[in-house]
């Protein structure tokens, strides 16, 4: 037990019951919600302060059972029966309590020092659920807390009877019926067969219907989402829908943003000079860190800032397992399950995230197949990135409305490009690594949820795009320094960013693109971001320093440099085919736990990505 | 004469049974709200055909049909 000034609560339960949501009312942070099951795989840390202590609370990754087959089923496993708690909450959805009991008897026969709570019961109580709380606490042996953590009812509550049964102040006990069940030993299976007979007999006991959770609503939803007809199209006019006003919506504010930095940039230059500061010092800092910075900002904060919250809203919704269920076929048929196109959709935000994930897979191998090819889904990094090569060599003779068509149209053609490739490396992985059958799917489809629209749009720009701003502003302040000081410094004449880029260009050439791009993406591996302006810098430093000012100085000097039509596809190819970031390369090896595999994660994606330009390569120049 | 799950068309329900012990999955299946006695509806067929959206226990919980022919059931209609 702990210490008596720190008390310990835990969150356990099933997947997106609202653990998390319960875990923000508590603590008053802001964790991410979604309405799917594996939205939250790592445990979360909270605090309560109260006047008399502090309330340590814990956030466990959703599970369905404590018989655990897949790894975040693990940690709630294996926290239940550590000693490390003083109380655990377990949150049930009030919608389907019958189900929900089955884990939470299961978690009764290892602990008694618990709370239920009964979560989402206005919706409960909406749909012609009654439930009798003192009927199920006295059935359970523990309290019953009824609350609803989107409206923040019934939170106060929760954290006193909590604090009382750490405290020992009410007295909790394990019923006859669950001690039974731990004195004969009988099989996992016979035991899953047994509590789900007590937990019948619990709901018919207390709980009463007058409708139906399923309801109308629901069905024709599902029926457009994932009927045979409707499924795929929805599903690409929906995804279409995100990219085009994320294309599209990114216009403008990235032109303002441009455009204010540059206005900024003469008046710290002039500032600069007044001050009298050496030039290699305002070299550095205006023409390395400064650049470095506005670009990241104007060019990836616009798209993310509308991503996001999009993304977010699709999450609340409840369509992300839709998809998961509208594509296994097609996964299976390439050897892995269909959630693994819902990893590849966090991958989207981040693939960090995505590999993470990747926890929801429970068949190791499945697991693993999807954690080496997430890195082909391009992130909020490279997204950008892809949309600026696009607007600059492939909609170019397009304006306003129709360039905006048709970026979004070749950018769903490139996406979908790295779709085709990760599932055909997917297979050629399953049939190489191991013998082992296709894994189970088995998906919870939750209802729908309206989403809380102002809620989760300021959630996820306090929460994502703020992070994302500040980790731009410190990768590309560092990255600047060293780009500036590979091209500032010099032998012979010649900077060491072109003894580099020189040296990288034999193999370039061969793959289409340049050395200086490649140098890129090499110096890119701390954040992909960064990119593009390592190549602008390493263009620039060369020739005479011109500033440019807006996307068609831009093109202009990519133009300048050699690039061409191919240059740009294969750059676009490269951009999604090349190696993880660094920091995806930390969640493979710590997902992984193997040097192996993510040595593989990196090799797999540059070869694939190389052998595709080389084959771009060789039929442009047969033309 | 014995059903399995699979052969449920949308709208059907019936009653598990039993499930086979030679299903790897059975622990989780269980968990999922697939258990004795218990009454499912299928709710939804999917594009393929080779998954179906059942209604259990108030879940709506989506599996392969290779995996639901392990589930032996009583057609109820």
């Amino acid at each position: 037990m702990n210490c008596s000034n720190n008390t310990v609560i835990a969150l356990a339960g099933n997947p997106n019951v609202g653990k998390s949501s319960i875990f923000n009312a508590l603590t008053g942070m802001n964790q991410h919600t979604g309405n799917w099951s594996g939205k939250t795989v790592d445990v979360a840390y909270g605090e309560i302060k109260t006047k008399e202590k502090t309330i340590t609370v814990i956030d466990l990754p959703g599970s369905y059972s404590m018989l655990y087959d897949s790894p975040e089923e693990k940690i709630t496993d294996d926290f239940v029966l550590s000693d490390d708690y003083d109380c655990i909450i377990i949150v049930v959805d009030a919608t389907s309590l019958e189900r929900n009991l089955l884990l939470t008897i299961q978690i009764l026969q290892k602990t008694n020092k618990a709370v239920l709570c009964l979560n989402m019961i206005d919706e409960a109580q909406r749909r012609g659920y009654f439930i009798d709380t003192d009927e199920l606490s006295l059935m359970l042996g523990i309290p019953v807390i009824e609350t609803s953590a989107r409206n923040k009812y019934g939170i106060k509550k929760l954290i006193e009877t909590s604090v009382k049964v750490a405290e020992n102040k009410i007295m909790t006990y394990c019923v006859n019926d669950f001690k039974m069940l731990n004195e004969n030993s009988i099989s996992d299976e016979e035991l899953t067969e047994q509590i789900a007979v007590l937990a019948n007999k619990i709901t018919k006991s207390v709980v009463g219907v007058k409708g139906e959770v399923y309801t109308k609503r629901d069905r024709i939803l599902d029926n457009l989402f994932t009927s045979k007809f409707t499924g795929i199209p929805i599903m690409i006019l929906v995804f279409a829908l995100i990219f085009w006003l994320t294309v599209y919506g990114a216009n403008l504010p990235s032109d303002l943003l441009f455009e204010f930095f540059n206005l900024c940039k003469n008046y710290l230059n002039e500032l600069i000079l007044r001050i009298g500061i050496n030039d290699m010092v305002r070299s550095l800092m205006i023409d390395g860190i400064y650049t470095t910075i506005s670009w990241v900002i104007s060019v990836m904060l616009p798209p993310a800032s509308i991503f996001f919250p999009l993304f977010a809203l699709l999450e609340d919704f409840g369509y992300l397992p839709r998809i998961a269920f509208n594509l296994d076929r097609l996964f299976s048929i390439f050897g892995t399950n269909g959630k693994q196109s819902l990893t590849m959709l966090m991958g989207f935000g981040c693939n960090a995230c995505g590999v993470m994930g990747c926890r929801i897979i429970a068949s190791p191998k499945d697991r693993n197949i999807a954690i080496l090819t997430n890195s082909l889904i391009p992130c909020n990094g490279r997204l950008p990135t892809l949309i600026c090569l696009i607007s600059i060599f492939f909609s170019s003779n397009y304006y306003g409305y129709k360039k905006s068509f048709i970026s979004t149209l070749i950018l769903l053609l490139l996406i979908i490009f790295s779709v085709i490739i990760t599932l055909i490396l997917s297979l050629i992985l399953s049939k190489f690594f191991s013998k082992e059958k296709a894994s189970p799917f088995i998906i919870e489809l939750p209802p729908f949820r309206r989403p809380q629209f102002i809620k989760t749009i300021l959630l996820t720009f306090k929460n994502k795009i703020l992070y994302i701003l500040w980790r731009a502003i410190i990768v590309s302040a560092i990255a600047g320094v060293i780009i500036w000081s590979l091209s500032y410094f010099n032998i012979n004449n010649i900077s060491l960013l072109e003894y580099f880029t020189t040296i990288l260009d034999k193999y370039a050439i061969i793959i289409g693109i340049d050395g200086t791009i490649l140098a890129a993406f090499i110096l890119g591996f701390p954040a992909n971001e960064i990119v593009i302006p390592i190549i602008l810098m390493s263009y620039l430093s060369g020739a005479m320093l011109t500033d440019y000012n807006s996307m068609s100085e831009l093109s202009s000097i990519l133009i300048s440099n050699g690039w061409t039509f191919k240059t740009a596809l294969c750059t676009c190819i490269m951009c999604l085919m090349h190696f993880p970031c660094s920091t995806t390369c930390f969640a493979i090896k710590k997902e992984t736990k193997s040097t192996v595999w993510t040595l593989l994660s990196i090799v797999i994606p540059f070869i694939t990505g190389s052998v595709i330009c080389f084959i771009i390569n060789l039929i442009y120049d047969l033309i | 004469m014995s059903n399995t799950l699979n052969e449920l068309k949308k709208g059907q329900s019936g009653r598990i049974v039993f499930i086979d012990k030679i299903c790897k999955q059975k622990n989780r299946i269980q968990d999922m709200g697939f258990t004795k006695n218990t009454e499912v509806t299928v709710v939804q067929e999917s594009i393929s055909g080779k998954l179906k959206a059942y209604l259990t226990k108030n879940t709506i919980v989506g599996l392969r049909d290779s995996d639901a022919k392990f589930i032996n059931i009583e057609i109820l209609g």
